[in-house]
């Protein structure tokens, strides 16, 4: 998507570290930024979901706008 | 792009060979034939490719696999030459649903690619479709499956723990290639049922999960077996998948008691779509499906399938027992394809 020109927020879980760097160095973008969870999400209950979107919500605007995390 | 740079390995010595594609890390663990490249050249020439051909693009890892890498890999899987057609049909019905082969080579629910093969092909190639149907002792039953599998491991580096993040994995990640014992079916078969000539040499491919065995031993009569398999695939190992396709896989014996009470293939589907209920609520709390339980969710009622065509139904197996099996496959559309063709 961002190829495409649409800017992209990936989040993953740290359990995924290693997958994401062997996916990031095989799509030739090493220094792709991404935001690192803590794993795990699937399983949490619907409030505590929405508390931890807005624990990453400030890093999700920095990768889409570029700008650096406020403080 | 391409899935890896062209390496050589020289050694005068086979044993040294093989110990050499080990430490190179282009097996599944087991030993593999040594790709030389005159044994590459003979598969392609037998499908007549030049290997140069793209048989499998995966945008999602900047990846192609060429007929030359198949190749390579279907050399070190053990496959013989005749065998290759096969396996270049297998990879071209994948690249029509890329989004699921990509679960095959990284879900961490570990699906494999199941292959059933109809037609001529199955004798002139020698794959089983009798007794130990899932397991070992056939040639090409064990290899071509293999080859599918190095594909992956070679061509997109789906290695456990790394890109192929699979929980717990599957044998069936080793090999899942079957054939449908026609001969002896009471129903016509698979392919026939899915549009094809019967004397067309045909694959069926889908992104699935290793086989659930159904035992139904004493209560003889079709109803009853049809039961059974609504019992496994209502449970939490299998609903959590509906509305889904399946392969269900009716065995010898099972078949003769299905014929003996006149059940026919679009009877048999819509039996197990009508018996196979299970409510929403039911499998939000066993975790089968996502939360929370809303209400109305007790009524309603999910079903393995949405159409009696999301069933296919084959035979195969041994006699002596009285087994069965059912085949979960992923949201990839089960796909049939005449082998050699466009």
């Amino acid at each position: 998507m961002e190829k495409r020109g649409v800017p992209t927020a990936a989040i993953i879980t740290h359990v995924f570290l290693n997958t994401a760097q062997a996916m990031t160095r095989m799509m030739g973008v090493p220094d792709y930024r991404y935001i690192v969870a803590q794993h795990p999400l699937s399983s949490l209950a619907d409030d505590e979901v929405k508390q931890r979107a807005e624990e990453l919500a400030d890093e999700v605007e920095s990768i889409l706008t570029g700008a650096p995390v406020a403080a | 792009m391409t899935s890896s740079a062209e390496r050589h390995v020289e050694t005068a010595d086979t044993i040294e060979a093989i110990e050499e594609c080990f430490r190179m890390g282009w097996t599944d663990g087991l030993p593999v034939v040594p790709p030389a490249d005159y044994k590459v050249r003979e598969m392609l020439s037998v499908a007549g490719l030049t290997g140069e051909e793209e048989l499998l693009n995966l945008d999602m890892r900047s990846r192609v696999i060429t007929s030359e890498n198949a190749a390579a890999n279907a050399v070190m899987a053990g496959c013989q030459a005749e065998y290759f057609p096969v396996l270049v049909t297998a990879l071209k019905t994948l690249e029509e649903e890329r989004n699921f082969v990509n679960m095959a080579a990284s879900s961490t629910s570990s699906p494999s690619i199941l292959m059933v093969l109809n037609g001529p092909i199955r004798d002139a190639l020698g794959i089983n479709s009798r007794d130990g149907l899932f397991g070992p002792g056939f040639r090409a039953n064990a290899r071509i499956g293999r080859a599918v599998r190095l594909c992956f491991m070679n061509g997109f580096d789906a290695w456990p723990g790394q890109l192929d993040r699979g929980t717990l994995g599957t044998p069936a990640k080793y090999t899942f290639c079957i054939a449908e014992n026609e001969e002896d079916s009471p129903w016509e078969p698979l392919h026939v049922s899915r549009g094809f000539n019967a004397s067309d040499s045909v694959v069926t491919v889908a992104v699935a999960y290793n086989p659930v065995s159904v035992p139904n031993s004493y209560a003889h009569s079709g109803q009853a077996i049809l039961l059974a398999i609504c019992d496994a695939l209502r449970s939490a190992a299998l609903a959590h998948r509906y509305p889904a396709q399946w392969v269900i896989v009716i065995g010898p014996e099972h078949a003769l008691t299905l014929q003996a009470d006149g059940w026919t293939r679009t009877g048999i589907q819509e039996f197990l779509i009508e018996n196979s209920g299970r409510s929403r609520a039911e499998l939000v709390r066993l975790g089968s499906k996502q939360g929370p339980e809303r209400p109305g969710d007790e009524e309603l009622i999910m079903r393995c399938a949405n159409d009696p065509n999301d069933i296919l139904i084959m035979h195969g197996g041994g006699t002596g027992g009285r087994y069965s099996a059912i085949i979960d496959t992923t949201g990839f559309r089960i796909r049939t394809r005449k082998i050699g063709g466009n």
